[in-house]
């Protein structure tokens, strides 16, 4: 009797070859289609939080700049200074009273651009809004201060408001990913006080 | 008797291949969709947010600081601009804030309802979004 092989015959090299080729691009396939997916979750991050972000500083600017005056408003390159009243609960029937400097500026944050409102007491307060800015409120002397700021929004790239009443406010955040993100946000203000 | 276990031949393979590619190349089909739908949401979030924030403002002023009953509405419009690879989008937000009577006790003067919407266009129409608070004098 023969004695035949039981063995099972193994791939030829062609075999092995071509398979090899369709495993490595169906693998090449699905590495560029998760890296794509990876990439375009940030990016759609980052673009929804700079959208937010804006939208939220935009609101907060807004709010405080329109229960300011315009007299007692400064606008400069980068920046803005405004008195703000609070209500004085001591008088009846309660009573505005101007006992705030606020500045929203551009300032360096840990190396990344930033909008951020820096805070001073308005000395004596007076229940009539100050008739100018004074000199030594300059949109410069608060960002040279070092008094505590609050982080407004990362990432600023240009931020304007107008000397108008109605105020315009613009404020550009971007970010860079391998692919510029921008988001551009404007509103008017008017004075209220 | 013997069995021979064949393999997978070269056209099997190709045509399983061909098929895994159909599969993923009909799966990025979707992904305008999902793109589409992504910027709808923002721009519906952005609306919430600015309804929400000029019921806030509302709600701040108080009952007399809001205005009167029928007077003129508050007009706000908050342009939003965002730049994908120097390609803009401009989207426009019309915020508008009104006080009118309480609906249910339209008679009470110590009643007044402040009703903001908010109007802004995306693709497949104009789109308004309406929120209001009743406020108590």
């Amino acid at each position: 009797m023969a004695n035949r092989s039981t063995r099972p015959r193994g791939a030829s090299l062609i075999e092995v070859l071509v398979s090899a080729f369709i495993m490595a691009l169906l693998t090449g396939m699905a590495i560029t289609v998760v890296l794509a997916v990876t990439r375009y979750y940030h990016r759609t991050l980052t673009s929804y939080d700079l959208h937010q972000d804006a939208l939220a500083a935009l609101s907060s600017l807004a709010r405080e700049l329109s229960s300011s005056h315009k007299q007692a408003s400064l606008v400069g390159s980068g920046g803005v200074v405004f008195a703000v009243p609070s209500l004085d609960y001591s008088q009846t029937p309660t009573a505005l009273q101007w006992d705030r400097w606020v500045c929203y500026c551009s300032l360096s944050v840990q190396g990344l651009p930033a909008l951020v409102r820096i805070e001073q007491p308005l000395v004596p307060p007076s229940a009539l809004p100050p008739s100018a800015v004074p000199f030594d409120k300059s949109i410069a002397s608060f960002q040279s201060s070092g008094l505590h700021h609050k982080l407004v929004a990362a990432y600023l790239n240009s931020f304007t408001v107008s000397s108008d009443d109605p105020a315009i406010i613009t404020l550009q955040l971007s970010r860079d990913i391998g692919k510029l993100y921008s988001v551009k946000v404007s509103t008017r203000v008017p004075f209220r006080n | 008797m013997r069995r021979r276990r064949r393999g997978l031949s070269l056209l099997e393979t190709m045509i399983a291949s061909i098929l895994i590619t159909a599969m993923i190349i009909s799966l990025m089909g979707t992904w305008p969709a999902y793109h589409q739908l992504l910027e709808k949401k923002k721009r519906r979030a952005t609306a919430v947010f600015l309804v929400a924030r000029q019921i806030e403002l509302a709600l701040d002023l108080g009952f007399d600081g809001v205005g009167a009953v029928g007077g003129a509405p508050l007009n706000e419009t908050v342009t939003v601009e965002s730049i994908i690879s120097n390609v803009p989008q401009v989207v426009d937000y019309q915020v508008t804030r009104t006080v009118e009577p309480d609906p249910d006790d339209p008679g009470n003067p110590l009643l007044k309802r402040v009703k903001v919407k908010v109007e802004y266009d995306e693709k497949g129409g104009h789109r308004v979004l309406e929120l209001g608070a009743t406020l108590g004098g």
